[in-house]
């Protein structure tokens, strides 16, 4: 009843409303990801049981280190740290004719809550907005069809093995199950390298982890991959948009955010991502929505 | 009268421990160190490696995966009836295949009961479901297999048990057959050594020992195998010592954890549990009363009783053990006559040794940035790795034969004396994950530990050639000079200025084709057309590209770099074809995954992690040009040695012939193979003759079981159907035709002018 409440009201509203919903949380958001995740080497997933063992690790990094004394140089192990502290240079405005069209005429997404955190609306230009912050909303993601949808009779069996990891990866995801989440990703990309929606999860993965770096890469890749599946395809750029925001790269932002937009027009958090990033809005843009 | 002697003899041996008391005054540097060993760690534990764990999925072919090799590797036995399936039982029925999977320990997902049914069309999974829980199931792990362990000196296994996790009757058939009076006596058994001393008397030489399992246990621990007087008193003080501090059971489940019981190849088997799986395939627990007997009865002499060795010795010594339970009680008369029944043990035998040594080399190379090395020998961490044992045995066998081959062909080459001989390297790689699957440093690693395949700078040759088109191909995508594959470039002699000099690059063979398109100047090989390309890039641009994709090698700024003169490892040929083949990304290649410490927790995870190296379309126009390589270029030959599938790669040869190279991959597998001697001398040969066909054969047994899948596309690309000498879009009548692919922008808009009155031919899929 609450979910179909907001997909209602949030239909129903204007790109401003829209804005203001994210901004205020008009989404399921998930519960927050604590931060002792296990899914990379730049985390310290050290349990106590090898705290003696970590001990002689670090002392032997120390020793091998030809760094001295600077952390720079030395073995990263435990560095879930935000990106540079430095604030990060605000958007680039682009010019009309740089920016994506986006169709005023296009029929509006059903406005699914689903996404990766919340977070306060970082306000294009904003400067002030930490690179340590939370990774930006995906606002009102675009819905795409269950890749368990895209099996068929046709699908090559390695294919749909993948796909059905993938989406028990996507599972594990909102049950904040990175780690297990993490292994079913790997092993749908270890049976079927080319899986997009493999690669998507783990965008997203990375994303809630705040390896922008990471969530970057593999959003790109997603977006390639599910090029002939539209909505998967616009979903993977704002995921790849999110990221790049969230890592101080607003022009970039605005490209990926423009990419999403073109490859499905009715993509209202990469239309929303776009207005956060620099591009004034789209003139009404549903007025004429059927 | 017993009891008198009893006392006299405990009387004899206080007298005699006073007598060491003095004797010895480092009494409590003894006590100290038997303190030491109880409390602290007992022993030093050894990594142990696990390979990757095999996915079975719905269409896989188990036979093309080597599954049923692997299946008998991890000492899974086929069983037949309807009786319940045991942990490592499989069993073939009218549909398929019950499989009741070892328990496994695996890092975050502990795999435990899980027994399965597999729907098979042949060879092929269909379907699978647990039969627990009666669920479908996706895919399934096969629990890893252990590839080795990383040593210190001391080549042992070892996994610590404790005597709650054994079967009750293992224990006491221990103390049964080795020291039946192991509740009541204090570490030294007086009434033991006299009935051994008699029996020793009476057959005329020492056919019984009077030593006890804590005096046994102290031998291990500490001391030598030397048989002196002063060693046998220093055995039976630190006996007195360890059963005055502790209990009976701690020292028992000490003795079970470090008796020696057997060799595996250099390695010695210590412990039950290590012997419980290196013998029956199985897990302590699992044991049933004949093999219990069997393990406890080979204490005495693990070599002469191995089932391994000797069948009947060891049936024999298994039945004694048998009799002494039953006239125990632990036994009953019907358990004794079913155990005497028991085939001797139901697995195939264990293959010995490590079948993957220059990988292990490799790991603990890549693993000492993060661990100090006494760490890796002596804490028993676990780590899991890319390595697939199945295509570590193709790469062996593929390196094996095909330089076999070679000898046998070229008689010269085997003319070289002892350590001189021909050699190879082979490492095989992931592109999407970067995980070494395989990986061959030499002919023979007992005669060469030199890791060629990480270790071996040598020049790439040509192989060195792709960067420079991805490079070009990144620079016209700037707004550089602009290039397609049919882009036309001079092969011609020219003079290449840099730095106040000149360099000539020379064509193999000294034979020039003229103006040719950039396709064919890979495909061929063509030098002097490659540097032209090179010369227009920049060198900077280029070295610069073959850095971000892999070669970590110092490429100094001169041109010759551009057709391979700068020295380069297999390994990092591997790591930047695999960023080609993975369309621009890199996956860093890696061999561990993660690092688990003795209790399983997780100390590591090394998760895939990627980097732009270079853009998706420059990537995929490169590898398009590489595919050429194979269909009708200088690696043709690998087709007609019927490896069909979609695959691209590079030749590579250096000056005089002395290093032969080939580069390749399949959208899922990279390998470089590189042949050549270690001390430079010409094997006159091109990498076509020499690395081409070991890199067939591997590619053709190592992919058997992937599906066959072509390059994708990205979007930036665009596939036109083309006349190829024209170059214009192909119509109906041109007699040739193919798919090429350009950067979107730059493909062809004209029809064929050759043909252009009739209509457009077929698209491009």
């Amino acid at each position: 009843m609450p979910r179909s409440f907001v997909r209602r009201a949030c239909t129903r509203g204007a790109l401003t409303l829209l804005l203001l919903g994210a901004a205020l949380g008009c989404r399921t958001a998930r519960p927050p990801v604590p931060l002792d995740g296990d899914i990379g080497p730049t985390y310290d997933t050290r349990l106590d049981a090898g705290e003696a063992l970590a001990a002689a690790q670090d002392d032997h990094r120390a020793a091998a280190s030809t760094g001295g004394d600077d952390p720079a140089e030395r073995p990263v192990t435990a560095s879930r740290q935000a990106p540079a502290s430095a604030p990060p240079a605000p958007p680039e405005h682009l010019s009309e004719e740089e920016l994506p069209e986006v169709d005023p005429h296009a029929a509006p997404a059903d406005p699914v809550v689903s996404g990766t955190t919340t977070t306060a609306n970082p306000a294009p230009g904003n400067p002030a907005a930490p690179a340590a912050a939370p990774p930006p909303s995906n606002g009102f993601a675009l819905e795409a069809p269950s890749p368990l949808l895209s099996i068929t009779a046709t699908t090559p069996p390695n294919v749909a093995a993948a796909t059905r990891l993938a989406d028990a990866a996507r599972l594990k995801l909102s049950a904040g199950d990175d780690g297990a989440a993490l292994e079913q990703l790997e092993r749908a990309i270890a049976i079927d390298s080319g899986n997009g929606y493999a690669y998507f999860f783990l965008a997203e993965l990375h994303l809630r982890h705040r390896t922008y770096d990471q969530a970057i890469a593999f959003a790109e890749r997603a977006a390639e991959l599910n090029a002939a599946q539209p909505p998967w395809a616009s979903r993977a750029y704002t995921l790849q948009g999110n990221a790049f925001e969230a890592a101080g790269r607003f022009t970039d932002a605005r490209q990926a955010y423009g990419k999403a937009v073109r490859v499905a027009p009715n993509n209202l958090a990469a239309a929303s991502g776009l207005a956060r990033t620099g591009a004034p809005p789209p003139a009404a843009p549903f007025a004429t929505a059927p | 009268m017993r009891r008198l002697l009893a006392l006299l003899a405990l009387f004899a041996v206080v007298a005699a421990a006073a007598g060491a008391a003095l004797a010895f005054p480092s009494l409590r540097r003894l006590d100290a160190l038997v303190q030491e060993k109880f409390n602290g760690r007992r022993w030093d534990f050894p990594s142990r490696i696990y390979s990757d764990a095999l996915l079975i999925y719905p269409g896989l072919d188990l036979q093309a995966a080597g599954v049923p090799e692997r299946l008998a590797r991890l000492g899974y036995r086929g069983v037949g009836g309807d009786a319940p399936l045991r942990k490592g039982d499989m069993r073939r029925t009218p549909d398929g295949l019950d499989l009741f999977l070892h328990d496994f320990a695996y890092p975050g997902e502990p795999l435990v009961d899980r027994q399965m049914h597999l729907d098979l069309n042949g060879d092929v999974v269909t379907a699978m479901r647990d039969l627990g829980s009666g669920e479908e199931l996706y895919a399934l792990s096969l629990e890893p297999e252990v590839v080795g362990g990383l040593y210190d000196a001391a080549w042992e296994e070892r996994r610590e048990v404790k005597l709650a996790d054994l079967p009750p009757l293992l224990p006491r058939a221990v103390i049964v057959t080795e020291d039946r009076r192991f509740y009541d006596h204090h570490g030294i058994d007086p009434v033991g050594i006299l009935r051994a001393a008699l029996t020793n008397v009476r057959s005329g030489g020492v056919v019984q020992g009077g030593s006890t399992l804590t005096q046994q246990l102290m031998k291990n621990f500490f001391l030598t195998e030397a048989r002196t007087w002063d060693r046998k008193g220093r055995e039976a003080m630190m006996a007195l010592l360890a059963e005055r501090r502790y209990d009976k059971n701690e020292i028992l489940a000490a003795y079970l954890n470090e008796i020696y019981l057997g060799q595996n190849g250099v390695q010695g088997v210590f412990g039950v549990w290590e012997a419980s799986q290196f013998y029956f395939a199985r897990d302590p627990r699992q044991l049933t009363v004949g093999e219990i007997a069997l393990l406890a009865g080979m204490i005495r002499a693990p070599n002469l009783y191995s089932p391994y060795k000797n069948a009947e010795r060891a049936r024999a010594r298994r039945d004694v053990v048998l009799g002494l339970l039953r006239d125990d009680g632990a036994i009953t008369d019907a358990e004794y006559e079913t155990a005497r029944a028991e085939p001797l043990r139901d697995t195939p035998p264990r293959g010995a040794g490590n079948a993957a040594p220059y990988f292990v080399d490799f790991l603990r190379g890549e693993l000492q940035a993060a661990y100090p090395p006494e760490l890796l020998t002596s804490r028993g961490l676990g780590i899991f790795t890319s390595l697939d044992l199945e295509i570590q045995r193709d790469a062996v066998e593929a390196v094996r034969d095909g330089l076999a081959a070679l000898e046998k062909r070229y008689p010269r080459l085997a003319q070289r004396p002892d350590g001189q001989r021909l050699q190879a390297a082979l490492v095989a790689v992931r592109p999407q994950t970067g995980g070494v699957v395989a990986m061959v440093g030499g002919r023979d690693y007992g005669s060469s530990q030199f890791n060629r395949a990480v270790q071996a700078r040598r020049q790439p040759g040509s192989v060195f050639k792709p960067f420079v088109f991805l490079a070009a191909f990144e620079a016209a995508s700037r707004g550089g000079p602009p290039l397609t594959p049919l882009t036309p470039l001079l092969d011609q002699p020219f003079d290449w200025a840099y730095d106040g000099g000149t360099w000539r690059p020379d064509n193999y063979g000294n034979r020039y084709l003229g103006e040719v398109p950039a396709r064919t100047a890979l495909e061929q090989s063509l030098n002097s057309a490659t540097a032209r390309l090179a010369e227009r890039t920049g060198l900077p641009a280029i070295l610069e590209t073959a850095q971000r994709a892999g070669i970590s090698s110092p490429l100094p700024a001169y041109p010759a770099v551009v057709l391979g003169a700068a020295e380069v490892t297999p390994f990092e040929v591997a790591q930047a074809y695999a960023t080609i083949a993975n369309q621009g990304l890199r996956a860093e290649a890696r061999a561990a995954s993660k690092v688990v410490d003795r209790q399983g927790q997780m100390v590591e995870r090394r998760p895939l992690a990627v980097e732009r190296a270079a853009s998706p379309e420059a990537a995929f126009l490169t590898t398009m040009l590489m595919k050429g390589v194979l269909e009708h270029g200088t690696a043709r030959a690998a087709r007609a040695q019927g490896f069909t599938r979609p695959a691209a790669g590079k030749t590579g040869t250096t000056n005089d012939n002395r290093d032969a190279w080939f580069a390749g991959f399949t959208p899922d597998l990279v390998a470089v193979v590189w042949v050549g001697f270690d001390d430079g001398t010409p094997i006159g040969l091109t990498g076509a003759d020499a690395a081409l066909p070991i890199w067939t054969a591997f590619m053709r047994t190592a992919t058997a079981a992937m599906p066959a899948a072509d390059f994708r596309p990205p979007g930036g690309v665009a596939l036109v159907r083309i006349d190829p000498y024209s170059g214009g879009i192909a119509t109906a009548s041109c007699t040739e035709t193919r798919i090429e692919a350009f950067a979107r922008g730059t493909e062809p808009t004209t029809p064929c002018p050759a043909h252009s009155s009739a209509a457009p031919a077929p698209a491009a899929p």
